[in-house]
């Protein structure tokens, strides 16, 4: 029961919150939210890391989550996109009413939803252009479009290379194989250009980048960014909010989002750390 | 029928065979002397630590009788379409159960020198005599004996110095038993002058027909200074097929050789390949692509021998095993006193897609200089779980991820070719392929 009143607590804080939120209010009065996580439950062999997380995104808005190591962040993306490794136990998550938690990744991945890696796999032996040519036709196919041939897709990946300054070299290396941090970084974002999701959820793609690959791939994601897709960004520092600047900041400790409001609170907790928050948790 | 009973078979097969031949005298004692090596020896069994995961007993139960007469079989045009490799323009030389089929060959370099052996030997052509002087002295595999004792037929191939060949050798070797399944003998020798460059495939194939011979094959190539030699060896259509094949190549100062074999078939399949590093900045080059979904059983073995100062040796051989397959891989680099300054590289990744195929993997290295660089390593695991999330995530099924995880992780091979038309062939036939072409 006490869990249970907690949520409650926790809704009705993100309700307050969203009707402060002027403008994107009203949107939110006529349509319907498209990515919406209900009292998610996660496990790992038997570890529970993700404890009843509530969050709803709307088209055009960018959601942050920020907390300390181990708090659930990554688990979250990787509960999203469909990673076996990890059993949902309780809740739901829709993408536009439809539920996902019954849909393989591919599946996911063909109604929208992106995950940039944190860790982008390294994949000797296809090529970069390949290796797109498979997924984006691949995309294309679930959703009943035909697929592109040699010089589409070349005029496709030509223009997408660009919003993140890559250059044609690049397609021809294996995949990621030998991509110094920041390569791989724009990789993925280059790829995520490619598909067009309706929600992208990016899983700490700060880690590892100087200032001139943060301010690339943030460029990108910008550019990306339109009234129809939503963007799940996933830190633990506040640097990248200065360039992808969130409609909401959430914070995740033990599994559980424990407090949320504007990109103003990422700053907060850039000078006060996590600290407090948890100890709120501890009390609530 | 017992290995004991199947060798003096054997030893008796060659009797008949030394009656009705008419050779040079030097080539009559070398025959001689090998048989009695055979006999010395016998066949292997398990216990002998060469053979210990090929039962080659197994094998030979059916007793192949020794092929003593030259080959009369015909090559049809189905045997010959399975041989086929797109867009590739080569010399192709076909050969049925060893024997020279004039009739489906085609050369088209001038500078490239073929001869039958038996006409070589008639002839009595030097390289004929150096080759059977050399296998004397070299490794004592009972199979490298029985060929030498028994070849019935093969070929002479030559590429003078400078010579300049615009098109690859293509060596088309169709097996195809008659009425009774024989064990085929087949020699063939390749000198390379001295600054040239030269491409071979040799393509090995079972006919059509339930029955498979037993084919022998030893092949020796020498490679002339600076010069190049590429040496593909393909095993696509070895169904039902016992193929043992020796290879051994000498290669001299600053000379370049690789040595590729492609295997996909083959009841029992045993590569020996056997390099001498013999003048300082040889290198030498090794490549293995094996991949089972059935029964076969594949068993590579490669030995490279650096003899002497700043020789350069490189090996990669990867295994894609599912099915109940069975692989043997066994690298041995030697890098003896005088082999300063080597560079030598090893490596025998495995897949295993399967709870019942299976890898049997041994590398060794024996260093006897002090200022030398080696490595050596074999894994074998499954396919990489972030890999094919990785894909899903980017919309591909489980079954066109893992696909194109085994593609890419056969195309390190592959890339390596440098015969467009032989790339793209090898490309094609691996699964997986099918997203990308």
């Amino acid at each position: 029961m006490k869990s249970f009143t907690k949520l409650q607590t926790l809704n009705t804080e993100h309700r307050t919150l969203n009707i402060e939120h002027g403008t994107q209010n009203i949107k939110r009065e006529s349509t319907m939210s498209l990515l919406e996580i209900k009292n998610l439950h996660a496990q790992i062999e038997d570890k529970e890391i993700l404890k009843g997380l509530n969050i709803t995104m709307n088209p055009g808005e960018i959601h942050a989550i920020m907390g300390p190591n181990g708090s659930g962040k990554s688990t979250l993306a990787s509960v999203i996109a469909g990673n076996e490794d990890f059993e949902v136990t309780d809740g739901e998550v829709t993408l536009a009413g439809k539920d996902l938690l019954d849909m393989d990744p591919e599946e996911r991945a063909g109604e929208g939803v992106f995950l940039a890696f944190q860790y982008p796999v390294e994949i000797p032996g296809v090529s970069t252009a390949n290796f797109l040519k498979a997924s984006v036709n691949s995309v294309r196919k679930y959703r009943g479009q035909e697929p592109l041939d040699g010089v589409q897709m070349m005029k496709l990946m030509n223009e997408k290379m660009k919003l993140v300054e890559m250059n044609k070299a690049f397609l021809s290396r294996s995949i990621n194989e030998g991509f110094s941090g920041g390569e791989k970084k724009r990789n993925e974002i280059f790829q995520m250009a490619m598909l067009e999701p309706k929600v992208a959820i990016l899983d700490e793609t700060d880690s590892g980048l100087d200032i001139d690959a943060l301010k690339i791939v943030a460029n990108g994601v910008n550019q990306l960014r339109n009234e129809d897709n939503a963007f799940l960004v996933i830190t633990h520092y506040q640097r990248l909010l200065d360039y992808i600047v969130p409609d909401f900041v959430h914070v995740l400790v033990d599994g559980k989002i424990v407090k949320s409001g504007g990109k103003e609170l990422a700053l907060e907790l850039e000078e006060k750390g996590y600290d407090w928050l948890i100890g709120d948790t501890a009390t609530v | 029928m017992t290995a004991s009973d199947y060798t003096a078979q054997l030893i008796a097969s060659y009797k008949v065979f030394e009656m009705q031949r008419e050779e040079p005298e030097a080539l009559i004692n070398a025959r001689q002397r090998a048989i009695r090596h055979f006999e010395q020896h016998g066949l292997p069994t398990r216990k002998h630590e060469e053979w210990k995961y090929t039962n080659i007993g197994k094998y030979l139960k059916e007793g192949f009788a020794a092929r003593t007469q030259l080959a009369t079989e015909e090559a049809t045009s189905a045997d010959l379409d399975w041989a086929a490799i797109p867009e590739l323009e080569a010399n192709r030389l076909v050969f049925i159960n060893g024997r020279y089929d004039a009739g489906h060959s085609e050369i088209k370099d001038a500078a490239l020198q073929f001869t039958p052996i038996n006409e070589a030997i008639a002839n009595g052509h030097p390289a004929v005599m150096e080759a059977v002087e050399k296998v004397v002295n070299a490794e004592k595999d009972p199979f490298i004996w029985l060929n030498e004792a028994l070849f019935t037929d093969g070929t002479v191939i030559e590429v003078a110095d400078k010579a300049e060949l615009q098109y690859p050798v293509y060596l088309i070797h169709i097996e195809k038993p008659g009425e009774q399944p024989t064990l085929d003998c087949i020699r063939n020798i390749m000198t390379v002058g001295k600054n040239t460059k030269v491409q071979v495939i040799q393509n090995y194939l079972n006919g059509a027909g339930q029955q498979s011979n037993l084919a022998n094959h030893l092949t020796q190539v020498a490679v002339g200074e600076n010069s190049i030699v590429e040496w593909y060896n393909l095993q696509y259509h070895l169904d039902n097929a016992l193929h043992l094949s020796n290879f051994e190549a000498t290669i001299q100062r600053n000379a370049r050789f690789a040595n590729y074999v492609f295997t996909t078939s083959g009841e029992l399949v045993r590569n020996t390949s056997n390099m001498k590093l013999l003048g300082e900045g040889a290198d030498a080059h090794m490549y293995g692509l094996y991949q089972f979904t059935g029964s076969e059983h594949v068993d590579n073995r490669t030995l490279v021998d650096h003899a002497v100062p700043h020789c350069t040796s490189d090996e990669l051989y990867k295994g894609i095993m599912d099915g109940t397959a069975t692989a043997v891989f066994n690298g041995k680099i030697i890098v003896r006193p005088d082999a300063q300054k080597t560079n030598a590289f090893q490596h025998n990744p495995n897949i295993i897609l399967s709870d019942d195929a299976a890898v049997y993997s041994k590398p060794q290295l024996e260093i006897f200089a002090d200022d030398v660089k080696c490595s050596h390593g074999a894994t074998s695991g499954q396919l990489d779980e972030d890999a094919l999330f990785y894909l899903q995530q980017r919309g591909l099924s489980l079954d066109d991820a893992r696909g194109l995880l085994t593609y890419a992780f056969a195309n390190e091979v592959i890339d390596k070719v440098n015969v467009p038309a032989l790339q793209a062939y090898l490309q094609k036939t691996i699964q997986g392929n099918l997203l990308i072409h």
